[in-house]
């Protein structure tokens, strides 16, 4: 070129920088004032034509230099990269080469590196652009109450969970058609029905005072055969002279044994056979009788 | 694309065989069999030396998630995920569409990609036109696209002065 004022650094900005909206009506600023650069050096004109040079068009600016040139280390990079967008060389300060280096040779640079486009980056989530995120969704947040430190509390106060389910999934519409399968579950319509479950629950009827050892669902040792067998037992193995009372009886069942041993019975009739139910039973059967 | 061989043998039995004239021996058979066809996909063969090819270009299919990456990102191809046919028809209509419409400028394969609902187009352009031009044939596939799919199609366009080229065959 004749004259380097006549270089117009032409910032490319809608190529370089899409998303930051640079719209048109600034490029044309850029434009005009590189044109009037252009004009006035004199000694261009006609015989200076540029690639075309068909009519004595103006001639083919040169693409200024790439904006990592520009940049400064302490910049906020947040600015450069504020949505997900892929990946820019000339926005990228970063000397990355990608690629499967050719024989003798090293992995390509990034300019014009299409692998680089092609997988997705995460240059939009630093550290300080989540720092940002987080300030700005804070005055929407409220203190998680200090008292609901782990997950059995919170279980203890708040033992419904409603569930939903969410869908990743890309295409032209919005709507995701697995969304529409859903628990047929109306919720508020199931937050009424436990209300009144609960509330029913606490009311005792006449009829249940009638409950007899039958109708229990669950098995208790006390005032059970089982009890009776081994207090009987331990009172004919050791106490012979210490006769057959009730304090006696109170003071057997006292014992940790007799407790273990109470836990295993339960434990076995309750939850059913299983190896370990009757290795405890065992074991206890073993304390209870000192063998 | 699968292959596909043909074993067809035809034979031509000569009913003047066992004549009394011995001269014509007996079968005259005709073989035919289809060549094994070598792959041919997507490649270019080596040469001379003197053309010039990009990485997108210079390495096989078969070398796709080992040294080359996907041209196009979407989820229909996962779990439970449907939809990937017409995935596929849209990105070979944009494939096409941007290559007529910035034609002789593209530097390389189109690269799309899709978040949520929003179609990114990202391209690679050589200089060769004027930026207005430039301005102008972005605006328009954005809207037409946009206006065909019936969601926000963006287009990121990157330039280089010449092609990039990864070795010569």
């Amino acid at each position: 070129m004749a004259s380097p004022s006549s270089k117009a650094f032409l910032s490319l900005g809608r190529i370089y920088i899409p998303l930051l909206g640079f719209n048109k009506s600034s490029g044309k600023v850029t434009y005009a004032t590189a044109l009037s650069i252009n004009s006035s050096s004199g000694n261009k004109g006609l015989p200076d034509r540029g690639g075309r040079g068909s009519l004595g068009r103006r001639p083919r600016r040169d693409a200024g230099e790439p904006r990592t040139e520009k940049m400064p280390v302490d910049q906020d990079w947040t600015a450069v990269y504020p949505a997900a967008a892929p990946f820019r060389p000339s926005s990228v300060p970063l000397p990355v080469r990608m690629g499967y280096p050719v024989k003798g040779g090293i992995p390509p640079e990034k300019k014009g590196n299409l692998e680089l486009i092609k997988i997705p980056n995460f240059l939009h989530l630093t550290p300080a652009a989540i720092k940002k995120h987080c300030e700005a969704l804070k005055p929407f947040c409220t203190e998680w109450p200090s008292a609901l430190d782990t997950d059995a509390k919170c279980d203890e106060h708040f033992p419904i969970k409603v569930e939903s389910t969410d869908y990743v999934s890309a295409g032209p519409s919005l709507r995701n058609l697995s969304a529409r399968i859903v628990h047929l579950r109306n919720y508020d319509y199931a937050m009424y029905l436990l209300t009144v479950l609960y509330h029913e629950s606490w009311k005792t009827e006449a009829w249940e005072a009638e409950k007899t050892v039958a109708d229990m669902e669950e098995y208790s040792w006390e005032d059970s055969p089982s009890q009776k067998n081994v207090l009987d037992l331990l009172l004919r193995m050791k106490v012979a002279g210490e006769g057959d009372g009730e304090e006696v009886r109170q003071q057997l069942l006292g014992r940790r044994e007799v407790q273990e041993y109470k836990d295993s019975v339960t434990r076995l009739k309750n939850e059913g056979e299983s190896e370990s139910g009757m290795v405890q039973y065992k074991e206890a059967v073993k304390k209870v009788f000192n063998l | 694309s699968p292959s596909y061989l043909f074993f067809c043998f035809v034979f031509l039995q000569s009913t003047l065989a066992w004549s009394s004239l011995c001269r014509f021996s007996g079968n005259r058979s005709l073989h035919v069999t289809a060549s094994c066809c070598k792959n041919r996909a997507a490649r270019i063969r080596v040469g001379k030396g003197d053309r010039p090819v990009t990485y997108e270009q210079a390495h096989h299919p078969h070398h796709i998630a080992h040294r080359k990456g996907w041209l196009s990102q979407h989820t229909s191809n996962l779990k439970g995920e449907d939809r990937a046919a017409e995935r596929t028809i849209e990105d070979v209509f944009i494939r096409r569409f941007v290559f007529g419409t910035f034609h002789g400028c593209l530097a390389n394969e189109i690269v799309i990609k899709r978040r949520g609902n929003v179609l990114s187009v990202c391209a690679v352009m050589l200089q060769k036109l004027p930026p207005q031009k430039f301005y102008f044939l972005i605006g328009y596939t954005e809207s037409l696209l946009s206006h065909f799919y019936k969601c926000p199609v963006k287009l990121e366009i990157q330039t280089l002065q010449d092609k990039a080229v990864y070795k010569y065959l």
